[in-house]
């Protein structure tokens, strides 16, 4: 019963889960400081809740699990603060007219090319990807991330974040498509 | 004239969706399920819409590069901790 479980070092997680850690708390953060910050309250509530690990997953598990809801628990007080503002948000769609609704001609898709070097292509991708990530308003950002990065429940984020079952569609709708532009405009088309 | 354009208004709007509308259906298309009368109309808009059928392309690889961000990163992290910040670390969990 015993012989399975794992045990905790506190003296290796910095050497053994530390970037790990941190470049998780990075990408979903854009901020050095922030997920600096997070790591170490990640760290002092493994302390202090250290006595109650059971041992039934892995360290590490057990780690990200911490980190993870020090991540939601940030959205949370982060996008209460921050109204969306419509004034920051560049409709791509016509506002009138016949073709109202209907993709305005300078801001329409064009394609993203062929994919011809599929490994160098993810990581540019990648890169532009995490930086037009940064540049969302908070309050999309954080939406966007706990849906489609942490892929946690509709009705869970809504409950986070205090956006509705129907305006969270709204939300993600918008971070999509400024997402969608920002990395049109940053793609070097070779 | 006038009445002639409002019958075609109400055509268009009655049978289509508009690229807004549409944009916003392939987003919640990929967390939930849409109406069947919705998952027929988005059908038909992309039948006939280029600009959303990029879209939906475009809005497949945004998730599933997203969904590789962190995994691709743990195994080979770009961000890392400076020498500084591990030592604040490590003094912050000797110091409980």
């Amino acid at each position: 019963m015993t012989s399975n479980k794992q045990l905790i070092n506190p003296n290796l997680w910095i050497s053994n889960y530390g970037d790990m850690l941190y470049n998780y708390a990075y990408s979903r953060l854009s901020s050095s400081v922030l997920a600096e910050d997070l790591l170490q309250d990640t760290f002092v509530s493994a302390l202090k809740t250290k006595d109650n690990f059971r041992g039934d997953s892995s360290e590490k598990t057990w780690l990200f699990s911490i980190l993870k809801r020090k991540i939601i628990d940030y959205y949370r007080k982060s996008s209460t603060k921050n109204e969306i503002s419509e004034s920051n948000f560049n409709n791509p769609f016509n506002k009138d007219g016949f073709f109202e609704g209907h993709w305005n001609k300078n801001q329409a898709p064009s394609s993203w090319g062929s994919h011809t070097d599929e490994y160098l292509r993810q990581s540019e991708f990648q890169a532009i990807l995490e930086m037009c990530l940064s540049l969302l308003p908070e309050k999309h950002k954080s939406v966007f991330i706990l849906k489609v990065m942490e892929d946690i429940e509709t009705d869970k984020v809504c409950k986070d974040l205090g956006c509705t079952s129907s305006n969270i569609w709204v939300i993600l709708h918008r971070a999509k498509l400024q997402l969608r532009e920002c990395i049109e405009k940053n793609w070097i088309n070779e | 004239m006038n009445n002639d354009n409002n019958i075609i208004k109400k055509l268009k709007n009655g049978m289509m969706f508009s690229c807004d509308t549409a944009t916003l259906l392939i987003t919640k298309r990929e967390h939930t399920k849409l109406t069947i009368l919705d998952g027929l109309r988005l059908q038909m808009h992309l039948a006939s819409c280029k600009f959303c059928r990029r879209f939906d392309e475009q809005s497949k690889e945004i998730s599933a590069q997203i969904k590789d961000f962190s995994n691709l990163k743990s195994n080979n992290p770009i961000h890392k901790l400076s020498e500084e910040q591990k030592n604040n670390l490590s003094d912050i969990i000797d110091s409980k």
